[in-house]
């Protein structure tokens, strides 16, 4: 669901879409949000390859069912929380959800109950984290 | 075509609030800046965000920013922003 952000001159940070608070440090630093520039090398998780595969795929060199511009759209509608806490890829997977609903690749419905089904495989395989039962301690 | 702003022109970003996709951060909206360059004619992020393909390209201006006309203070520093046409406008400086 959309948040109805207001859009107006004297907004104030919760007003205001998340993506556009450059100057608010005090309300970042609330969603927990560093100043500092941190410069140690970030690890690589498989499934940030794999998101970025699928974007490239879905962009198919700008006439596919998505783009990086409408990328930013979609994440532009996202909550401070979500917009400010996701992880960098989180953000992209999210978005990719959003585009394909909206461009009816599949439907909110169709997406959630695929979510349930993997949840539920997950319990019942292995956890959520990728670990499966018999490897846990 | 000749391009619509000269590098060293004042010029002033529209301080519009439209709920679609735009470039424009909300910190710069309705400041005044100087025309760095003219980067050329590209296809608009704003109509690529929306599908919309057949759109007419903009013109692309590079813009300089003082600290202090955002912010405010003493500090030096400068922001380079790449800001479409149709946001800016000239400001008339002979007034």
């Amino acid at each position: 669901m959309p948040h109805d952000f207001k859009h107006t001159d004297d907004a104030t940070p919760n007003d205001q879409p998340a993506h556009d608070l450059g100057g608010f440090i005090e309300h970042l630093r609330e969603h927990g949000l560093s100043t500092e520039i941190k410069r140690s090398e970030v690890s690589k998780k498989p499934y940030e390859e794999r998101a970025d595969a699928m974007l490239l795929l879905l962009s198919n060199k700008g006439q596919g069912i998505m783009n990086i511009h409408a990328m930013r759209r979609a994440s532009e509608q996202f909550s401070h929380a979500d917009y400010l806490q996701l992880s960098y890829y989180d953000r992209w997977v999210k978005a990719m959800i959003a585009l394909c609903i909206e461009k009816e690749v599949f439907s909110n419905l169709e997406w959630q109950a695929q979510l349930d089904a993997v949840k539920s495989k997950a319990r019942d395989t292995k956890g959520l984290d990728g670990i499966p039962k018999q490897a846990r301690p | 075509m000749s391009s619509s702003f000269s590098a060293g022109e004042i010029v002033q970003v529209s301080n519009l609030y439209p709920k679609t996709h735009h470039r424009v951060p909300k910190y710069l909206k309705g400041k005044i800046g100087q025309v760095e360059t003219y980067l050329g004619e590209f296809e608009s992020a704003e109509n690529l965000s929306y599908f919309q393909f057949d759109k007419d390209k903009q013109e692309l201006y590079r813009v300089r920013f003082t600290h202090a006309c955002l912010w405010g203070g003493a500090q030096s520093d400068e922001v380079f922003a790449d800001l479409a046409a149709p946001w800016l406008r000239l400001v008339d400086t002979k007034k």
